[in-house]
């Protein structure tokens, strides 16, 4: 293990996961410090933050059509959070590429938590990672040629999100190509793992590019922060601002439809 | 002038807000403003949607025009003078606060978002623009910037109470001349009771219902005749407008607001029955009324639209569609259809008022913007702006329609629509919809 190695994989962690958890508390901070929606979920909340929140303005900036029940209202937020049906119905390219980049990595991140099970899923979970973090290249260059090419994304496209979508799309190809070398067995994440916990460095037989892929995340973390990477927690926010799912699912109006003539 | 306080923490964050806040006014307008300037700003993808439903963009693509760009020259205000990392970098690479540091071509850009809100409808994580525009238009009028007609109209409003500056005596003239055609047109006496005190519904048209576009207000008078109602205006108070709300001044917007409900509490008005216009409407039904900004009104609030729509359901207005026969079309008005959810109500009057009603492309909550919205079709001087770019869009559907008539909620849509289809030389006319109303009422 040379001095790069050791480093990446041994050191930057210990930099990059805490500021990555430190930067995104203080985000949410922020966005709560104003008005913070998610409270509501609360029914019983009281005392400081409660009294907080009370005194904060309400922005009244509801969109129409809202949903008549509370039980559409989840349904409709699912349905968009789920599906991205408000984007499927506007922009099906983008929705493909949206959606599919999403989807690779729920199933990347599935594929690691056999780190803390205590099965033996390696056939399944690299199987499973090898077709996430496909998607997530394939997707992922979709974006960034999209971010290029379409004159509606590239005039508002600055250094910092060509370099967020570079390294996510870095961190997801060096994963495909560390699936294609054959993965990394559970055993050796468990050691690596365990090793990072209890500060000692346990040699593990991984492929080269592993060190690569590490690298990718954990520049990842540090970007995620500051980039529009971001959307992944404030969606709920601003959803709860415009007092409404119905748009979050495409559903403009439905019952106005019918009654057209 | 007197401002709404927000809430600063108490501890080093807040006296870190608390110093800045209170440094300089401008800092403290964008602070002020509602906390989605903060998420929309970490959240947005950038991902070009609302460029695609923007109507200002599909008029003329390019940078200038693109909301997020629009967006950005308020949040790089904002990240300046209340970010920390803004702060450090501008103490260390000072920056001008606008582009090329010319606050007018900021104030100009502001004034290029129509506030439609159609990018929020469309955006996948739910940014709202408009809001973000009302924010650069705060720091616009806070600098003396605001549109001359705009600001008189607010100056007005604070004056006489109405946006055009007209006196009582001229409200009163424009009120004996409506009853006289009211008269002449139906052989009957319809009165419009003036400060009647105790009337169970208080009616609150926009002033140009009163002393421009007559129609609107004979048919809303028609209707509380016809079904006996016990109603009345203000002398004082019939201008339910808000221009406050369009040049982003929140006390303008709450003094325009309170002067109405002052009107209405004073005469002990159960009902307050709002005319055609979406910008007062929205102000006082969703923001003042479901906000509490003057606590919990005594009197229930309703639009024109669902007043009538209710007594047509119910069957108590006879109509002859007959009298409308020509091809009517509707133009849903942003503040109404997306900001207040009123879209079917119009659509119903339509309907038991037409003989042939037919949909407008794209017509109903994500409709496009008439092209004037956000008080841009009381500007004359960016009427290129409106006809050629931000009217091109409602300009090509209302070619598609085929209509004869193109009905609208609100009398900004109505002044924007008119002056399009005399640009673009197409023969139509442009109505409110109670005023076809006007014309298929029946009376016994």
């Amino acid at each position: 293990m040379n001095g790069f190695e050791f480093f990446v994989l041994y050191r930057l962690p210990y930099l990059a996961v805490p500021f990555y958890l430190i930067m995104l508390s203080v985000r949410i901070w922020v966005w709560m410090r104003f008005y913070n929606p998610a409270l509501k979920l609360l029914p019983r909340a009281r005392g400081s933050v409660y009294g907080v929140w009370k005194r904060q303005y309400r922005p009244t900036i509801h969109i129409f059509p809202g949903s008549r029940s509370q039980r559409t209202e989840w349904k409709r937020a699912i349905k968009g959070f789920v599906f991205f049906t408000g984007l499927y119905k506007r922009d099906k390219v983008l929705w493909m590429g949206s959606w599919s980049l999403h989807l690779g990595l729920l199933l990347v991140i599935v594929a690691h938590a056999r780190v803390i099970l205590p099965l033996n899923l390696d056939l399944i979970c690299l199987r499973i990672a090898l077709i996430g973090s496909g998607l997530m290249t394939v997707s992922g260059t979709y974006l960034l040629l999209r971010r290029i090419i379409i004159q509606r994304v590239r005039e508002i496209t600055d250094f910092r999100d060509y370099l967020a979508e570079f390294i996510l799309l870095s961190f997801s190809l060096t994963a495909f190509l560390v699936m294609l070398d054959g993965g990394v067995s559970s055993e050796a994440l468990r050691h690596y793992v365990s090793g990072l916990l209890m500060n000692t460095v346990e040699v593990i037989e991984v492929p080269d590019m592993f060190v690569w892929h590490m690298l990718a995340a954990q520049l990842l973390l540090i970007v995620i922060p500051f980039s529009h990477l971001l959307h992944l927690g404030g969606i709920f926010f601003s959803r709860e601002f415009l007092g409404t799912s119905d748009t979050f699912a495409g559903e403009f109006g439905s019952g106005l439809k019918d009654r057209r003539n | 002038m007197e401002r709404e306080k927000k809430y600063i923490p108490p501890g080093l964050a807040g006296t870190y807000m608390r110093r800045i806040a209170e440094s300089d006014p401008f800092v403290r307008e964008i602070q002020d403003e509602p906390s989605a300037l903060r998420l929309y700003m970490d959240t947005c993808t950038k991902c070009g949607v609302c460029a695609q439903e923007c109507p200002v963009y599909y008029g003329q693509p390019d940078k200038r025009m693109h909301p997020v760009e629009r967006s950005r020259q308020v949040i790089r205000l904002y990240k300046k003078y209340t970010t920390f990392w803004g702060r450090f970098w501008n103490a260390i690479f000072p920056k001008p606060d606008f582009e090329n540091n010319d606050a007018e071509l900021f104030a100009e850009r502001m004034y290029e978002c129509l506030t439609c809100r159609r990018c929020a409808a469309f955006c996948p994580v739910g940014i709202d623009h408009s809001v973000i525009s009302r924010v650069g238009r705060s720091l616009v009028d806070l600098m003396g910037l605001t549109p001359p007609s705009l600001a008189q109209g607010t100056h007005n409003s604070f004056e006489t109470g109405n946006l055009e500056g007209a006196s009582v005596e001229a409200f009163l003239d424009a009120i004996q001349f409506i009853e006289e055609e009211l008269k002449e047109e139906t052989g009957r006496d319809i009165a419009i009771p003036l400060d009647r005190e105790g009337a169970e519904i208080f009616f609150l048209p926009p002033s140009g219902d009163v002393l421009v576009y007559a129609e609107n207000l004979m048919g809303m008078a028609k209707i509380f005749h016809a079904i006996g109602a016990d109603w009345t205006m203000s002398s004082r108070a019939y201008d339910g407008s808000n221009f406050g709300f369009t040049t982003g001044n929140n006390f303008s917007m709450k003094y325009e607001n309170k002067h109405y409900i002052d009107a209405c509490e004073k005469l002990g008005c159960k009902l307050m029955v709002m005319g055609e216009c979406g910008h007062a409407y929205r102000v006082m039904k969703f923001m003042a009324s479901e906000g509490q900004w003057w606590g919990t009104l005594p009197f229930e609030i309703t639009s024109g639209f669902e007043y009538t729509a209710q007594l047509i359901r119910t069957g108590k207005l006879k109509l002859d569609p007959g009298k409308n026969p020509d091809v009517v079309t509707y133009h849903d008005a942003c503040q109404f259809a997306a900001g207040c959810g009123i879209v079917e109500e119009p659509r119903e009057i339509l309907k038991a008022t037409c003989a042939d009603y037919r949909e407008m492309p794209d017509g109903g909550y994500t409709q496009w913007c008439c092209g004037g919205g956000g008080g841009l079709s009381a500007l004359r001087s960016v009427r290129a702006f409106r006809m050629e770019i931000s009217g091109k869009k409602k300009a090509e559907q209302m070619r598609e329609t085929d209509a004869k008539i193109v009905s609208t909620s609100c009398l900004q849509c109505r002044t924007q629509l008119k002056e399009i289809a005399r640009h673009h030389k197409m023969p139509l006319q442009i109505t409110g919809v109670h005023e076809l109303v006007n014309n298929a009422i029946v009376l016994e």
